[in-house]
């Protein structure tokens, strides 16, 4: 356990900011450019590693629950049936014990069967997936919002909370 | 697990793949024969002088390139500046290299570059082409060397994020910009072009969807091939843009990536120096290079809480004046469709080409790629506002 990742991620965090950054020839743009970035980088990622597996995890069991709320009651011609077919006999295998591996096996099957139902699937079952998919969006860009608050790019960052209020209860 | 995205579309994944730009499509086929097959090393001042020296020898020129440095900036492209000495009345030439890495944020072509450069020259301000290493055959890698020009992207004084996000301008600098920024947009798409001036370029059939439909194409391919992640957001918004094809009656001259710090101003004069990076230039829809402009990440908020297009002015103002320099009606239905095709290319880029260069160290700037893929959250909250018809 000991040195833990926490431990090491700061000690070269120290490392960069303290004996590389300070090294780095002024003129050398592209060298400065990239160091500032890697900083920042290993700073954001310093205060998501406490909370990276129940985040991964939030984020997996919710498009778990996207994608069973539209493979049940599938409505279309033969690539939607096949499509909603193939995302339910998924969600009842055993998942992947990664959580991020599991969000994608089960949203690419997500992604065919809102592609199948772009071709072929009855029109009030598409409009279901559409407005499913879009809630589930919204849901997944909030968190992603909130994880990379830090970055800077957010152009509503007073819209967001702490990582950890992600992990509370409603 | 099976990731293939060929499941993703099934049968039809052939078809939709060919019906692009042929030059764009050769591009990505090109990209896609290469991954996977080694690292890209950022060129040193060195390496570059001597593939320059050989390059202008090529082109006829005599003087040897001196004092090649690295620029700073060049989200996309490796960037260097280098002078020639001058004639005997002295005065040394200064010049821009822009080199292609390996991969990057996005797959574009210098001779593509190099002919629009020369096709808007003398219709609005930009670098004049003086060399081109189309296929790298001096550099190793594609290059283009274009003259120096002056001014800056953002005030001296201002801050600034990667790639030109953050910039602010303030008040002055808008006032005096603003309709330079907009007679220049509309100056780009009046430019005459033909298959004589714009060799490597596709035009879309007039009266057709072929505009909209090759561009959806397009970035859904460079989704599919840099595939890193599902996206439920991105499968719906490809559906939701093919269902609604717009019908382009006159397709034009497009730059591709109007915006804030992709053009350079005098600090004195305020005049407009430049406008740069052509490289996503193509022909299409009018209002493709307007719903760019209107992106958010490319602006900031005035104290109402407006969006303001390039930190200067709201998109009222912006398409007000558009329409009272070149007569066009914006259709607002177009408009939206191509404001949600703005939101899914940039996601696009940002969520799969960007972080599997930097996954795969086939960049220069392999750490600003991995940090800038960070920017899709604030795109994607856009783009869903888009796709639920709220105001953004």
């Amino acid at each position: 356990m000991t040195p833990n990742a926490e431990i090491r991620l700061i000690s070269a965090i120290h490392g960069l900011r303290d004996v590389i950054i300070p090294a780095v020839d002024p003129g050398q743009s592209l060298a400065v450019e990239q160091s500032g970035l890697i900083l920042a980088q290993l700073n954001m990622l310093l205060k998501h590693l406490p909370w990276l597996g129940r985040y991964q995890t939030l984020c997996k069991d919710d498009m778990r629950s996207a994608a069973q709320s539209i493979a049940q009651g599938a409505w279309g011609g033969p690539l939607t049936e096949r499509a909603a077919s193939k995302l339910a006999s998924l969600l009842e295998e055993a998942a992947c014990e990664d959580p991020q591996a599991e969000y994608n096996r089960i949203g690419f099957a997500v992604e065919a069967l809102q592609h199948a139902v772009a071709k072929d699937g009855q029109a009030e079952y598409r409009t279901r997936v559409d407005a499913e998919m879009l809630a589930f969006s919204r849901r997944q860009v909030l968190r992603e919002r909130t994880w990379f608050r830090d970055s800077g790019f957010d152009p509503h960052p007073e819209e967001l909370a702490e990582i950890a209020a992600l992990f509370e209860r409603p | 697990m099976d990731n293939s995205p060929i499941l993703i579309r099934g049968a039809d994944e052939d078809r939709w793949r060919e019906e692009l730009e042929p030059r764009l499509k050769y591009l990505l086929d090109a990209k896609l024969a290469r991954q996977g097959k080694g690292r890209y090393t950022p060129r040193t001042s060195e390496q570059m002088s001597a593939g320059l020296a050989a390059l202008l020898l090529a082109k006829g020129e005599t003087r040897a390139p001196r004092n090649v440095r690295r620029m700073g900036g060049g989200a996309s492209k490796e960037q260097f500046v280098f002078e020639l000495d001058g004639d005997a009345t002295g005065g040394a030439e200064k010049f821009v290299l822009r080199m292609d890495p390996l991969e990057g944020i996005i797959e574009t072509c210098r001779k593509r570059e190099s002919q629009v450069l020369r096709a808007v020259h003398g219709v609005v301000p930009v670098p004049h082409v003086a060399f081109v290493d189309g296929d790298g055959a001096y550099m190793g890698q594609p290059a283009m060397v274009t003259r120096f020009v002056g001014g800056v992207t953002k005030p001296s004084a201002g801050g600034t994020g990667p790639s030109g996000v953050g910039i602010i301008l303030g008040d002055r600098i808008s006032e005096a910009l603003a309709p330079q920024y907009v007679e220049n947009l509309a100056a780009v798409h009046r430019v005459a072009f033909s298959p004589e001036t714009l060799p490597d370029y596709a035009a879309p059939r007039p009266g057709t969807t072929d505009a909209a439909l090759w561009q959806i194409n397009y970035w859904s391919r460079v989704r599919t091939d840099d595939f890193i992640d599902a996206s439920p957001l991105l499968a719906l918004t490809e559906t939701w843009l093919r269902a609604r094809l717009p019908v382009c009656e006159n397709p034009v001259l497009l730059h591709g990536d109007y915006r804030l710090g992709n053009f350079m101003f005098d600090e004195s004069t305020l005049k407009m120096t430049a406008i740069l990076d052509w490289e996503l230039s193509h022909i299409g829809d009018v209002h493709e290079d307007l719903a760019y402009s209107l992106e958010p990440l490319f602006g900031n908020r005035d104290a109402q809480g407006r969006p303001l297009v390039a930190t200067m002015m709201t998109g009222d103002e912006f398409l007000r004046r558009y329409e009272q320099i070149t007569g066009f009606c914006v259709n607002r239905e177009t408009l939206h469709w191509y404001r949600v095709l703005t939101s899914y290319k940039l996601i696009v880029m940002n969520v799969t080409s960007s972080p599997r260069a930097a996954r795969d160290g086939t960049n220069h700037q392999n750490a600003l790629l991995g940090y800038l893929a960070a920017c899709a959250v604030g795109m994607s909250e856009t783009l869903c506002r888009l796709l639920a018809g709220e105001e953004v």
